[in-house]
């Protein structure tokens, strides 16, 4: 049977320390280049996904997906013995991809110089590992193994996915409350099955720290692939893949192909409010908005500019793209209504005021948007992404007179668009 | 468990012929026939020649090697002990010992797994829940080398289940 993936993928070491145990022969493809191999049409034949690791059979059957892969390894023993077991089985490999996996990757990857650092991303990963080792530790602190009474493939797909946590970042401080982990995680590293297929690893010492040197290098080899909004992920994913070939040279540690659904939630932390992501600056919209709301505009507005934080905020112009669409002027309001409302969990950290310019039948929609974060906050949650694609949006310049002219206006329900229709209504989004 | 019943187990395990081997000498010492002429006498005598022929077949670490001896002596001297007072101490030492340990020697079963088991067979059947409970890591390791059935053979079972039917949380008695 032939497996193929790029050295050091700790997904592949599922499937190949499962096929340690079962005895079963599996063989590396040998001159698979990550990349390459995997965009070619007979690889995307068998894998339509062009991922890997992906198994092929020798009677010529194809599984991709590391999970099924090594359970297809797996003998007996490892698939679990009771019913029971084999859920028990399937409980980890779960909590294997959803609890560990994406908070493992957020912590790590921005230590390998694979991610920007981000503080909060940084310490909300570091949350969910805890969770995830005190749910772990529960179990093995009254049990040897996670399933039964004998290693299982729960063992082996949960120890490959802390390997780069305890490899890079948990150190023994860290570990510490987490003794039982430590002790199984040892047992099962130095299983002679393991220690076959995992060479050259070392217990983290010292938590490594985000190198902003190595992150601009890996940027500059590989592209921001991380960096774009997740729609344009597919078209990115080249240069993200070409990194293994190219990591024997510089020495980067295996800077890993970012699964889908890890960047997906890296993107889209499982926080209530997207913005957490961001840095909290120092302008508080509750402030401002109940100023505006109570005082004359001579008042509020200065206020704005005097407390607006241009270093965590930003100030936005949108304009509707379909004005000839625009028919009765109330359906026009109703439009702004409806964004406002789907928009309704962006409330607490954006302020907006919308004008609807002309007549019946002669109509623009424009507006001054001001939320946090310096990029369009659209993209941070999937709720927010139903109108915004029908808006031209700029970025507007904190310091510039421009801004502050149209600031101004908008905020005071004043003036005309920029074909000279008189104002007719404005919304609030606050 | 007397050391009879201790040395046979030990040899089944190890797939040893041992049936009729066995005898006592005068004074009442355990003593295991080799061949026509030659006995070995005393149980720690008779486990470390088991342990020898193992490690004829099975090359172990030389350190893993002696330290499973010192296993044998730890659980002759104190787990054997006639003073409560001793057991309780080998008890609690087990204990720490296998915080950070899946088993007493390196990563898979030993010889010292089986004989520590065997001897303490008669204190954790008299444990109290609440005293397996104080002694987590010793119920953990214990509770798995019971669940091998070519070690446990026919000794008791030790019930840990009653820890989880009060509802316990174990972990909290750490």
């Amino acid at each position: 049977m032939l497996l193929y993936t790029y050295p050091e993928n700790f997904r592949a070491f599922k499937a190949l320390i499962a096929a340690q145990f079962s005895g079963v022969n599996v063989q590396v493809a040998p001159n698979f280049v990550m990349g390459e191999t995997n965009k070619t049409e007979d690889f995307l034949k068998k894998f339509p996904l062009g991922k890997v690791p992906a198994l092929e059979t020798d009677d010529g059957k194809y599984l991709f997906e590391s999970n099924s892969i090594a359970y297809y390894l797996s003998n007996a023993q490892l698939r679990g013995g009771s019913d029971l077991e084999k859920a028990q089985v399937l409980q980890w490999l779960s909590f294997a991809d959803s609890e560990l996996g994406p908070a493992s990757a957020a912590w790590v990857f921005p230590i390998l110089g694979i991610m920007q650092f981000n503080k909060i991303t940084n310490e909300r990963a570091k949350q969910d590992i805890v969770k995830a080792l005190e749910t772990l530790q529960a179990r093995l602190v009254n049990n040897t193994f996670l399933v039964g009474e004998r290693i299982t493939l729960a063992d082996i797909v949960v120890f490959c996915g802390l390997l780069q946590l305890f490899q890079h970042v948990a150190d023994p401080e860290f570990r510490k409350p987490f003794f039982a982990v430590s002790r199984w995680f040892n047992t099962i590293l130095n299983q002679p099955q393991t220690k076959a297929v995992v060479k050259n690893f070392t217990l983290c010492e010292k938590e490594a720290a985000f190198d902003p040197k190595k992150y601009q290098e890996w940027q500059a080899k590989f592209g921001g692939a991380q960096q774009q909004p997740k729609k344009e992920k597919k078209k990115e994913e080249k240069p993200a893949a070409e990194k293994p070939a190219k990591k024997k040279e510089d020495k980067i540690e295996e800077p890993q192909e970012l699964d889908a659904a890890d960047e997906a939630l890296l993107l889209e932390p499982k926080s209530k409010d997207p913005f957490d992501l961001l840095p909290k600056g120092t302008f508080n919209f509750d402030d401002f908005k109940r100023v505006y709301s109570n005082e004359e505009e001579s008042k509020s507005i200065p206020y704005f500019f005097e407390k607006f934080d241009k270093e965590n905020y930003s100030i936005w112009f949108g304009e509707y793209k379909y004005p000839e669409e625009l028919t009765k002027t109330f359906m026009s309001c109703n439009l702004i209504g409806g964004m406002f409302q789907r928009l309704d969990k962006m409330r607490k950290q954006a302020f907006a005021s919308c004008c609807l310019f002309g007549e019946d039948n002669n109509s623009t929609i424009s507006g001054v948007w001001v939320w946090r974060g310096q990029e369009l906050a659209f993209p941070l949650s999937p709720d927010w992404q139903i109108d915004y694609e029908s808006y031209a949006w700029k970025k507007l310049d904190a310091d510039s007179e421009e801004t502050k002219k149209l600031v101004t206006q908008y905020f005071s329900w004043a003036g005309t668009d920029k074909d000279g229709r008189k104002f007719n209504q404005g919304k609030i989004f606050k | 468990m007397t050391v009879e019943t201790e040395i046979t187990r030990v040899a089944n395990y190890l797939k040893f012929p041992i049936k009729g081997k066995l005898s006592y000498t005068e004074d009442n010492i355990i003593q295991m026939n080799i061949n026509a002429n030659e006995k070995i006498i005393g149980f720690s005598s008779i486990l470390n020649y088991f342990h020898n022929e193992v490690q004829k077949k099975d090359n172990q670490h030389v350190q893993d090697f002696y330290q499973t001896k010192q296993f044998f002596d730890f659980a002759n001297l104190f787990i054997r002990s006639t003073s409560k007072r001793d057991k309780y101490a080998a008890c609690l030492e087990l204990n720490s010992y296998l915080e950070s340990r899946s088993y007493l020697i390196g990563q898979r079963i030993s010889l010292a797994d089986l004989v520590v088991f065997y001897s303490l067979n008669d204190i954790m059947l008299q444990l109290s829940p609440l005293e397996k409970e104080s002694y987590l890591n010793l119920s953990r390791w214990y509770s798995y080398i019971q669940s091998i059935e070519t070690i446990r053979q026919n000794t008791k079972e030790v019930n840990f289940s009653t820890i989880h039917l009060l509802g316990w949380n174990t972990a909290a008695h750490v």
